[in-house]
């Protein structure tokens, strides 16, 4: 009944969910409405149990004095604190907003800076040629970058119209054929699920 | 419960009259083929009549042997499944991928590491690594300090990578799932430790990063194939070909559309673009 249970209660919920996207009367019943919500309920709750967790790990760094325990020390003041801070002040207090723009969003983009990096490095692996294929793959990519900059077009007269052709045909195609099997396969995942078929994420192994 | 109530009839009052919803129609019929194609591909699965088998896919086959690398380096074994929810399709298809790795690192005694950035999908990869290991026979050796919720904040979520990566070392990373931005950065990063990489993704965005930086790569629907490619299971291999007789379905549409066009017949093209 462990595994039993669950898949009931999601293919149950999933078959009233679909059927309400194309039966009116099923529609009109509003149940489809009430899973939306009881799904951000569920979040919520599951957020919290976040906190309890990650309470219950940190803490036991902290009281097993296990090595880097000091970080746990401060990720709980941060968390707490943070959490605290929006409790009392509203989310939308300038406080709470400053603390959010001025930390949270520049280590973000300090992160995503790296990527010009790791794009450069990721460039020098693979761009070797290796094979006819990864040749392909240079010199399309050689041919839409020279292209896409002014130089382009200073070295041969209507290179920017090859870059264009090369982004709108070959490759538009290809990603809408490669977007055509995604929407296929994530439609068969779902119907996979709904007839219990795919048990994976129930246990981890049908 | 009244305000369950509320937005039950309110719901109620705005769906308009009718069989089927307005404009779904179209979208009804479609899921209805493929339910039957489905069907009928299930049920001769389910005979034992013969289906075609799934063509080979390196990145699946690879699994084994790059888990196999990391226990003869005696290094463990990083997985991620990106940066979505459990309603993401690509989350789902990866659940049942980092079962088969989860039970195989466990018969190999390699330590798996897992990464999370949502609480609900955590809380899940807990319990699939966990019954993995007890399927394996092994479950004394589940540790529940290398699963790992990080954050939900995407950068952050990386720069906690990062941190696994260069703490750990793994032998092996394997990234299955819906990635956006961070996904070249993870995997330079696994690059830079030497790590063999395994990278299944459904975003046509990121499939080139995947195909440059990865060792063995998926692309697109490959990903979703994955579970009854490594379960050999007939009922879920049944789905995978009737998807395949769907998609030649799609394609002689497409190829009829053009034809339709070409051979001056507007009213057949006009019809195949408002389906």
């Amino acid at each position: 009944m462990r595994k039993e249970g669950p898949l009931i209660v999601m293919v149950g919920a999933a078959l009233v969910v679909v059927i309400a996207h194309y039966i009116t009367a099923i529609n009109r019943t509003g149940f489809s409405t009430s899973f939306d919500n009881w799904v951000s309920v569920t979040m919520a709750v599951a957020v919290g149990l976040g906190l309890v967790g990650m309470t219950q790990v940190h803490m036991g760094n902290v009281v097993k004095r296990r090595a880097g325990f000091g970080y746990s020390i401060l990720f709980l003041i941060v968390m707490y604190g943070f959490a605290l801070l929006g409790l009392i002040t509203g989310t939308g207090a300038p406080a709470f907003n400053w603390l959010f723009q001025n930390l949270d969003v520049p280590l973000g983009s300090t992160v995503f800076a790296l990527l010009a990096f790791q794009t450069l490095s990721a460039i020098y692996r693979t761009f070797r040629f290796r094979s006819f294929e990864v040749a392909v793959f240079i010199l399309a990519g050689v041919a839409v970058l020279v292209g896409s900059a002014p130089i382009g077009d200073f070295l041969i007269p209507h290179w920017s119209s090859l870059s264009s052709w090369l982004l709108s045909v070959p490759v538009s195609s290809g990603f809408r054929a490669v977007a055509l099997g995604v929407y296929l396969g994530s439609f068969g995942v779902a119907l996979r699920i709904l007839l219990g078929l795919e048990r994976g994420h129930l246990t981890g192994a049908r | 419960m009244a305000s369950w109530i509320a937005a039950t009839k309110a719901a109620a009052t705005k769906a308009p009259a009718g069989l089927l919803l307005s404009g779904s129609a179209v979208s009804f019929v479609a899921i209805a083929v493929f339910g039957i194609l489905v069907w009928l591909m299930v049920s001769r699965a389910r005979s034992g009549q013969a289906l075609r088998p799934i063509r080979r896919l390196t990145a699946l086959d690879a699994i084994d042997e790059v888990i196999g690398r990391s226990t003869e380096m005696g290094q463990p074994v990083h997985y991620t499944m990106g940066l979505q929810g459990i309603t993401d399709s690509g989350t789902i298809a990866s659940l049942p991928v980092l079962g088969y790795v989860a039970g195989q690192c466990a018969r190999y005694d390699t330590r798996l590491i897992q990464t999370s950035n949502d609480p609900i999908v955590y809380a899940l990869v807990c319990e699939i690594i966990q019954q993995a290991y007890l399927e394996a026979g092994r479950p004394e050796a589940y540790n529940p300090d290398d699963v790992r919720f990080l954050t939900q904040t995407q950068f952050a979520y990386t720069a906690g990578v990062f941190e696994v990566l260069q703490r750990e070392r793994p032998g092996a990373q394997v990234l299955f799932g819906d990635f956006f931005g961070e996904a070249l950065m993870i995997i330079e990063a696994g690059a830079a430790v030497g790590a063999v990489q395994i990278g299944a993704t459904q975003d046509v965005q990121q499939v080139p990063f995947f195909v440059a930086g990865c060792d063995y790569y998926l692309i697109g629907e490959e990903m979703y194939a994955a579970s009854a490619y490594l379960s050999h299971d007939p009922l879920l291999t049944g789905t995978i070909v009737a998807e395949d007789l769907y998609k030649f379905l799609i394609f002689a549409l497409i190829v009829a559309g053009v034809l339709a066009v070409n051979l001056g017949l507007p009213g057949f093209a006009t019809f195949l673009k408002n389906v």
